[in-house]
C-alpha cells in the first residue's frame, strides 16, 4: 500500500506543470474575480486532457478553448489601436482582438508539445469583413497546406479552403528567437519582444 | 609642493576623470545607439523587401532584381535570401565601402553590424528566409563627427572648468597665502599682524594664534624698547639739560681718537660757571636751573654744526663740548662764542656781575695719538689757567700738531696713484663666536701700499682721504674690490664692511653705487653687510632708509656698529633688521642688568647678533660672557683665531 502511495505521489510529481500556476489562479482570483479563476482552472484542465490527443484534435481543442472567448477592440479594452496581450491577459478579462486569439493559442500548443517552428503568425486580410486579420497556421511541413486556427471561423480548415483570407505576411517565432541568441539582438519584432517580456513577468 | 598647488592638481585631476567618463559614456552610448539604429534599419528594409519578396510567387529572378534595387539603393553590407532549407538563393554583398573616417578610428572603434532576419512568404507557404546587414560607413562618420563635437566640448569644458577651478582655489586658500606670509614674516622675526581675519575655521584660529604671538612679541618689544630707553636715559643723561654726562662722554670719546678713527685731531671744551650758590640767593633754585638748561642748550647748539660733536654736563657747574675733527683755533671761536651768549643769558637773568657770576673755558686742541688722560688732563689745566691766569676767561692749550706730517698734496698723489692703480689691499678680520670658536664673519678693512712699497694703515691715510674729499672715491674702489672677491680669499662666505657717515653724505653717491650693486648682485660669491655707524641712523632717519633699501634690493645685509643706544626709540630696528649689532664692549660692560636684558630681548626677537668689539682682555671676554655675549671683533678674537 506504502510502495502504491509513493509511486501515485511520484507519478503526481512528474506530470507536466499546468499552463496557468497555482499563483496565477490565485492573481487571477485576486484580480478579476473567481469566473476568471475557474476559466483559468477550466483551461489548465482542457489543456491536460489535450496531452494525449492526436496533433489534430490537439489543435482543434486549443482553438475551440479560445475561440469561446469573446472579441472585443485593443482601444475598448487597452485604450491603445494594437496591443498583444498575454494569454493571461486574454483570459483574465474573458475579451481580446484577433493578435490575443492567436498568441493564446501558440502558447496553449507550444505547451501540449506542437513544434513552434511549425506555427506560424499569419497576417492576411479578410475579404469578408474588409479589413486586416491574423491567424494561427499549422504547417506539418513546410511544403504542406497549412491549417488555419481563426476566431471568426470556429473550424480548423486548410488554408486552400479558406477563400475569404489573402495572405500578406507569415513569420515564425523561432526565427526571431534564433536571431535573437545567435546574433545577440537586443530585439527582433518590436510586439513580439514586448509579448515576451510580458509573458515573462506573468502579466495579467 | 604648496598646498594650492596640490589641491589645484587633484581637483584638476578629479575634474578631468569625471569629464573625461562623461564623455567616454557617452559616446559608449551613442555607439550602441548606433548599432541599434543600424538593426532597426536592416530590419526595417528586411521588413518591407520581404513583402515584395511574397508577391514574386517565389520567382527567383524577379526576387533577385527586387533585392538588387533595394540593395543599391540603400547603404547595406550584405542582402542574402535562404531557402527554407538553409540554401542560399540569392546574395548582394558590397565590394567597396567608402569610408570617410579615418583608419585608426574605424580601427580602435568596433561597430557590430546586426542582421535582421525575417521570414519570406508566397501566400500561405514560407519560402525562406531574408538576411540584411546595414552598412557602417554612415554609423562611423558620425561617430566620427560625435568624437570630434564631443573633444571639442571636453577641451571647451575642461578650460572653463579649470579656470573656475583655478580662481575657486584661488579665492578659497587666499586666506593661505596671508597667513603663510605671516608665518613666514614670523620666522624672519618680523611680526606683522593681520587684521583680516579668514572666515574658514581652521585658517581663522591659525591667523588668531599668530596674532596673539604677534601682539605679545610686540608687547615684549616695546617693554624692552621703553625699559632700555630708561636706563639709557639714567645711565647718560644729564635729567635737568637733556645733554648727555660725564659717562657718556668717556664711553664715546675713545672712538674720537687713536688709529682707527677719521678724525686727525680735535677740541675739547671744559666750561666752568661760577657764583652758582650766589645765583641761588638772588634768583632763586628753580630760576638757576633754568640757567643752567639754557646754559647747556647754549653749549650743545655751538658744536651743533660740527659733525660728531658732543655736548655733555660733567658736574653741577661744568659742561663739556667735544668737537672731533675740530682744529684748537677754530674750537677757540667757538668757545668764545659759547661765553659771549651765556652772557648774555647772564644779563638777562640780572646776574650781570661779573666777578661773582662768570663762565670760563678750557679750550684743549688734541691730535689723535694722545690718549683720553692727557686730553681730559690738558683741558683741565686749560679752564684752571682761564680761572686765574687770564682776563679773557678762556685758555687754549696748544697741545697739538696744527699740520700734517705729510703735506696735502703730497697725500694726494699716493692716494689718486693708489685708486688708479688699485693699490688698496683689502684686509679680513675675523668676528668669532666665542662659545662655538667659529668665524660668524669676517670684518673688512684696508690698507694702502704707494710705489714705494711704504704699507700705509686705515688710520694713517683715512683723515688725508677725507680732507681731500675722495673719501666716496676710495670706498667705491674698496666696494668694487669686495664685489669681485670669492669667498675663499675672503676666508669667509660672510663678510662685512663699515661705511663711515661722509660715505652717506657724498653727494650723488647712489648714482654710482647703485649701477656698481645691480652688476654684481647675481654673481657675488659672498655674502656682503654694509655696516653703518647708529649715529648716523639716528640722525639722518630718511637718507639712512634709502641707503639700506638700497642695499636690501641688490640682495645686500646692513649692520649698525658703533651702537650705543642714540635713538628715542628702538622701533627702527624692527624696520631695519639689521643683521648686528656691533658696540664697543666697554658701552656693553657699562649697561646694568635690566637694560643688557632689554637690548638682549629686542637683538633676539628681532634674529639680531649683537657683537663686541674693541676687546683686548680676556677678563673683558669672560665678563661679556655672562653676560650672554659670546660674539668678539677686535685683537682678541684674532689671537683666539691664530691660537686655534
Amino acid at each position: 500500500m506504502r510502495i502504491l502511495i509513493l509511486v501515485l505521489s511520484l507519478a503526481s510529481m512528474l506530470k507536466a506543470a499546468p499552463f496557468a500556476s497555482d499563483t496565477l489562479l490565485q492573481k487571477a482570483d485576486a484580480k478579476y474575480g473567481a469566473f476568471a479563476k475557474n476559466r483559468f482552472i477550466n483551461m489548465n484542465k482542457t489543456l491536460e486532457a489535450l496531452q494525449d490527443k492526436s496533433r489534430q484534435e490537439q489543435l482543434e481543442g486549443v482553438n475551440d478553448l479560445f475561440n469561446a472567448v469573446r472579441y472585443n477592440s485593443d482601444m475598448k479594452l487597452y485604450g491603445k489601436s494594437d496591443y498583444w496581450a498575454t494569454p493571461w491577459e486574454f483570459l483574465g478579462r474573458d475579451e481580446g482582438d484577433c493578435e490575443d486569439y492567436v498568441i493564446a493559442k501558440y502558447f496553449a500548443l507550444k505547451h501540449l508539445g506542437v513544434p513552434s517552428k511549425k506555427l506560424y503568425f499569419s497576417y492576411v486580410r479578410s475579404t469578408r469583413f474588409k479589413e486586416p486579420h491574423m491567424v494561427l497556421t499549422y504547417f506539418e511541413t513546410p511544403q504542406t497546406v497549412p491549417l488555419v486556427l481563426d476566431n471568426i471561423n470556429f473550424r480548423v480548415f486548410p488554408a486552400t479552403k479558406r477563400k475569404d483570407l489573402i495572405p500578406i505576411y507569415n513569420f515564425n517565432a523561432d526565427v526571431l528567437e534564433d536571431a535573437k541568441e545567435k546574433k545577440n539582438l537586443p530585439k527582433t519584432h518590436k510586439k513580439w519582444d514586448r509579448l515576451i517580456e510580458n509573458i515573462q513577468r506573468n502579466r495579467l | 609642493m604648496t598646498l594650492f598647488k596640490q589641491m589645484a592638481l587633484l581637483t584638476s585631476m578629479l575634474l578631468l576623470l569625471l569629464l573625461g567618463i562623461v564623455i567616454a559614456v557617452t559616446f559608449s552610448n551613442a555607439t550602441g545607439a548606433l548599432e541599434e539604429q543600424l538593426y532597426e534599419d536592416a530590419q526595417n528594409t528586411a521588413s518591407s523587401l520581404s513583402l515584395s519578396l511574397g508577391s514574386a510567387s517565389g520567382n527567383e529572378s524577379d526576387m533577385s532584381t527586387m533585392i538588387n534595387a533595394n540593395f543599391d539603393s540603400g547603404h547595406y553590407t550584405r542582402i542574402a535570401l535562404y531557402d527554407m532549407d538553409n540554401m542560399m538563393i540569392y546574395e548582394r554583398i558590397g565590394e567597396d565601402t567608402d569610408h570617410q573616417t579615418p583608419e585608426w578610428f574605424i580601427h580602435i572603434i568596433p561597430i557590430t553590424l546586426p542582421v535582421a532576419s525575417v521570414q519570406v512568404s508566397a501566400g500561405w507557404s514560407p519560402i525562406g528566409v531574408l538576411q540584411v546587414q546595414s552598412d557602417s560607413s554612415y554609423a562611423y562618420a558620425s561617430l566620427y563627427s560625435q568624437l570630434i563635437r564631443l573633444s571639442v566640448l571636453f577641451f571647451i569644458l575642461a578650460a572653463i572648468g579649470l579656470t573656475l577651478l583655478y580662481f575657486a582655489l584661488h579665492i578659497v586658500l587666499r586666506p593661505l597665502t596671508k597667513i603663510q606670509q605671516q608665518a613666514e614674516a614670523i620666522m624672519q622675526n618680523e611680526f606683522i599682524h593681520q587684521d583680516e581675519i579668514p572666515t574658514t575655521t581652521e585658517f581663522k584660529d591659525v591667523v588668531q594664534a599668530m596674532n596673539s604671538m604677534v601682539i605679545k612679541v610686540q608687547d615684549i618689544f616695546d617693554r624692552s624698547d621703553k625699559a632700555m630707553h630708561h636706563n639709557h636715559e639714567l645711565l647718560y643723561k644729564d635729567s635737568l639739560t637733556g645733554l648727555h654726562n660725564r659717562r657718556y662722554l668717556m664711553m664715546r670719546f675713545p672712538e674720537y681718537i687713536g688709529e682707527e678713527t677719521a678724525y686727525e685731531h680735535g677740541t675739547l671744551m671744559l666750561f666752568a660757571f661760577h657764583g652758582a650758590l650766589e645765583a641761588n640767593k638772588v634768583i632763586g633754585h628753580q630760576n638757576v636751573d633754568v640757567l643752567f638748561h639754557k646754559i647747556g642748550k647754549i653749549v650743545q647748539n655751538k658744536g651743533r654744526h660740527i659733525d660728531d660733536s658732543i655736548a655733555a654736563r660733567v658736574n653741577g657747574t661744568e659742561f663739556m663740548l667735544l668737537l672731533p675733527g675740530c682744529l684748537g683755533s677754530e674750537g677757540l671761536r667757538i668757545a668764545l662764542r659759547i661765553i659771549r651768549a651765556v652772557q648774555t643769558v647772564l644779563r638777562d637773568k640780572g646776574l650781570e656781575d661779573k666777578e661773582t657770576f662768570n663762565i670760563t673755558a678750557g679750550v684743549m686742541g688734541y691730535d689723535r695719538d694722545k690718549d683720553i688722560g692727557t686730553i681730559l688732563s690738558g683741558a683741565d689745566y686749560a679752564l684752571s689757567q682761564a680761572n686765574h691766569l687770564t682776563d679773557e676767561q678762556i685758555y687754549l692749550d696748544k697741545n697739538h700738531k696744527s699740520s700734517t706730517v705729510m703735506g696735502k698734496e703730497a697725500w694726494r698723489n699716493i692716494i689718486t696713484d693708489a685708486l688708479e692703480e688699485d693699490r688698496f689691499r683689502l684686509d679680513f678680520w675675523p668676528v668669532f663666536d666665542a662659545r662655538s670658536k667659529k668665524v660668524y664673519h669676517k670684518e673688512i678693512s684696508f690698507t694702502l701700499l704707494d710705489d714705494e712699497k711704504n704699507l700705509y694703515s686705515y688710520g694713517k691715510f683715512i683723515a688725508p682721504v677725507i680732507t681731500l674729499g675722495l673719501l666716496a672715491e676710495v670706498y667705491m674702489n674698496i666696494i668694487r674690490q669686495i664685489l669681485n672677491t670669492s669667498a675663499s680669499n675672503a676666508g669667509s662666505s660672510l663678510c662685512s664692511l663699515r661705511l663711515p657717515s661722509d660715505f652717506f653724505h657724498t653727494p650723488n653717491i647712489t648714482l654710482a653705487l647703485e649701477p656698481l650693486l645691480e652688476a654684481h648682485a647675481d654673481t657675488l660669491s659672498i655674502e656682503l653687510i654694509f655696516g653703518i655707524p647708529e649715529r648716523f641712523i639716528a640722525t639722518n632717519m630718511e637718507l639712512s632708509n634709502s641707503f639700506i633699501a638700497l642695499f636690501k634690493r641688490f640682495g645686500f645685509g646692513v649692520g649698525i656698529y658703533q651702537f650705543t643706544g642714540e635713538s628715542e626709540e628702538y622701533s627702527y630696528l624692527k624696520a631695519l633688521r639689521p643683521a648686528y649689532l656691533k658696540a664697543d664692549a666697554s658701552f656693553l660692560l657699562d649697561q646694568d642688568q635690566q637694560s643688557m636684558s632689554s637690548l638682549q630681548i629686542i637683538t633676539n626677537s628681532l634674529g639680531i647678533e649683537l657683537i663686541a668689539t674693541g676687546i683686548t682682555e680676556t677678563a673683558e671676554l669672560e665678563q661679556l660672557g655672562k653676560a650672554h655675549i659670546h660674539t668678539i671683533q677686535g685683537p682678541l678674537a684674532e689671537s683666539y683665531i691664530k691660537g686655534s
